[in-house]
């Protein structure tokens, strides 16, 4: 299998880019790939503690690039999987620290060692963005079910299609199925027909999503939470499974099925 | 004593002078040298010295030069073809030399200024695109601009002449740059929440209006903007 960069990215921070990184990054490791998470989001610095690795970063990807340290010695692995690393970012600099050109470098060395390199990124509309997606082949957006978020997606989608990423697939994170009843939430149709991308997963508003990034334990190391189980899904989807969408987000959007027929090609 | 300005200019002028002016470059040829001369200083008239306009026009003042229609031919093929020179109009005063030049169909005085060009008849060609616009992105054409596809909230269409978008239309549309009024913008479905029409600006739209979420054809008319549903 040729070896897989995926930046995971949105138009607006705090949708879930760290929670979805580091949720699938755990979920294709315990399928036996070798799966590395890179934070590229520099300066905020927040996947080594979502996936509870902060106290045994050393060195990080900058460190790499300058030469300071091999790349077998910034990685962190994950004791919990035999096959997951982290590759740390910098907390101390500023989101132009790297170069378009060290991070296809970058890629490239991690290219050699893994499966599947996943690269947190920041959000489009912060500087950084583009560094951080340079190096990858294909990307994940993520956005939540409401009118600013999908509109900066749009934006991230435009400037991902120019940089020639394929395929560019969609998450819709944190839906709540009594708030799109209501007319309150976007449902997942409005926003498949805004963004006209392919949808590969739908994760819930799930509070096991917060106590899990706050004890450092993705919930992908084996909970069942509704998002637990969304975030497996969308990992069976990566490698190329053909995982129905279960009902019960189906019967939570109406109209839910007919996008789902769309993403099958059943339709 | 040194002499006045024009006297030394005519005597001493030796070299083509380039002089930065509103539409672009004026090449200016001098009297004082030869066809043959003339010829050699193009050919080595630097390359950074004409791309100094970054594309601008250039007008070719050819002064009093008596200049035959195979020479003014050989101009053409030996110097503004190879080098890519967008020439915009050629000035002489030798009568003889406007003759030929117009003779061979090339367009002579002082260039028209931008505005007065718009208003030209000669419109320029429609744009067509098939693909959407995501937000941010801009389409900007002096003529037509026809999308197959939707242009999404936060994006861009401006022309010149009409607009007619396939899709749906909830970003910017602004027709009738040219000021004209005499355009038209169609929508496939309209979401948008301002449309505007040469300096007709629409007050903000929603989903109250009957025409939402349907196609309109929109003009101007005796002044205002006027928005219906499209029937086909
Ligand atoms: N599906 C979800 N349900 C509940 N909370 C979530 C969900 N996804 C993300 N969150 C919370 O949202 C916040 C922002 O998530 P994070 O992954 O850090 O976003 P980003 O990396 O895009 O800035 C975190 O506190 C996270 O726990
Ligand atoms: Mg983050």
């Amino acid at each position: 299998m040729d070896p897989r960069i995926i930046v995971i990215t949105s138009g607006k921070g705090g949708v879930g880019k760290t929670t979805t990184t580091s949720n699938i990054a755990v979920a294709l490791a315990k399928m036996g790939h070798r799966v590395v998470a890179v934070d590229a989001d520099i300066g905020l610095r927040n996947l080594d503690v979502m996936m509870g690795l902060e106290n045994r970063v050393v060195y990080n990807f900058i460190d790499v690039l300058e030469g300071t340290c091999r790349l077998n010695q910034a990685l962190v692995r994950d004791k919990r999987a035999d096959t997951l690393f982290l590759l740390p970012a910098a907390q101390t600099r500023t989101k132009d620290a790297v170069t378009p050109d060290q991070m296809e470098q970058l890629c490239d060395m991690l290219r050699k060692e893994f499966d599947f390199i996943l690269l947190d990124s920041p959000a489009g509309i912060e500087g950084g963005f583009k560094n951080a997606a340079v190096g990858a082949d294909e990307a994940l957006v993520i956005a939540t079910p409401e009118v600013p978020s999908v509109r900066d997606a749009d934006r991230i989608i435009g400037m991902l299609e120019s940089m020639g990423k394929a395929p560019i697939r969609l998450i819709v994170n944190r839906l709540r199925s009594n708030l799109v009843r209501e007319g309150e939430m976007l449902d997942v149709r409005d926003v498949l027909d805004i963004l006209a991308i392919d949808l590969i997963g739908i994760v819930p508003e799930d509070d096991s999503v917060v106590k899990s990034s706050n004890r450092g334990e993705p919930l992908a190391f084996g909970d069942s939470s509704p998002a637990a189980l969304a975030f497996q899904r969308i990992a069976s989807r990566i490698v190329g499974e053909e995982i129905p969408f279960p009902s019960f987000e189906e019967e939570q959007n109406k109209g839910f099925f007919a996008a789902l027929k769309k993403f099958f090609g059943l339709k | 004593m040194p002499e006045p300005i024009e006297e030394r200019g005519a005597k001493e002028l030796k070299d083509i002078l380039l002089k930065g002016a509103g539409y672009g470059i004026r090449m200016i040829v001098p009297d004082g040298i030869s066809e043959e001369e003339m010829f050699l200083k193009l050919d080595t008239l630097s390359a950074e010295a004409l791309s100094l306009g970054g594309g601008l026009g250039v007008v070719l003042d050819l002064q009093g030069r008596p200049l035959s229609r195979p020479s003014i031919l050989r101009l053409m093929s030996e110097f503004i073809w190879p080098k890519g020179i967008k020439v915009l109009s050629w000035t002489a005063y030798d009568a003889a030399t406007l003759e030929n030049l117009k003779a061979l169909g090339i367009s002579t005085g002082e260039p028209v200024p931008e505005k007065r060009r718009k208003k030209d008849k000669s419109t320029p060609g429609a744009l067509l695109l098939i693909r959407s616009l995501r937000s941010g992105q801009r389409v900007e054409h002096d003529g037509d601009v026809i999308i197959i596809g939707h242009v999404n909230d936060g994006a861009e269409v401006l022309a010149g002449g009409s607009i007619c978008i396939w899709g749906r239309l909830k970003g910017t549309a602004h027709g009738g740059l040219d000021g004209s009024g005499e355009h038209t913008v169609v929508a496939g479905l309209f979401e948008a929440n301002h449309i505007r029409i040469g300096t007709k600006v629409s007050a903000s739209l929603n989903s109250d209006m009957e025409w939402w979420g349907k196609p309109v054809i929109i003009t101007v008319e005796e002044n205002s903007l006027v928005v219906r549903k499209l029937r086909l």
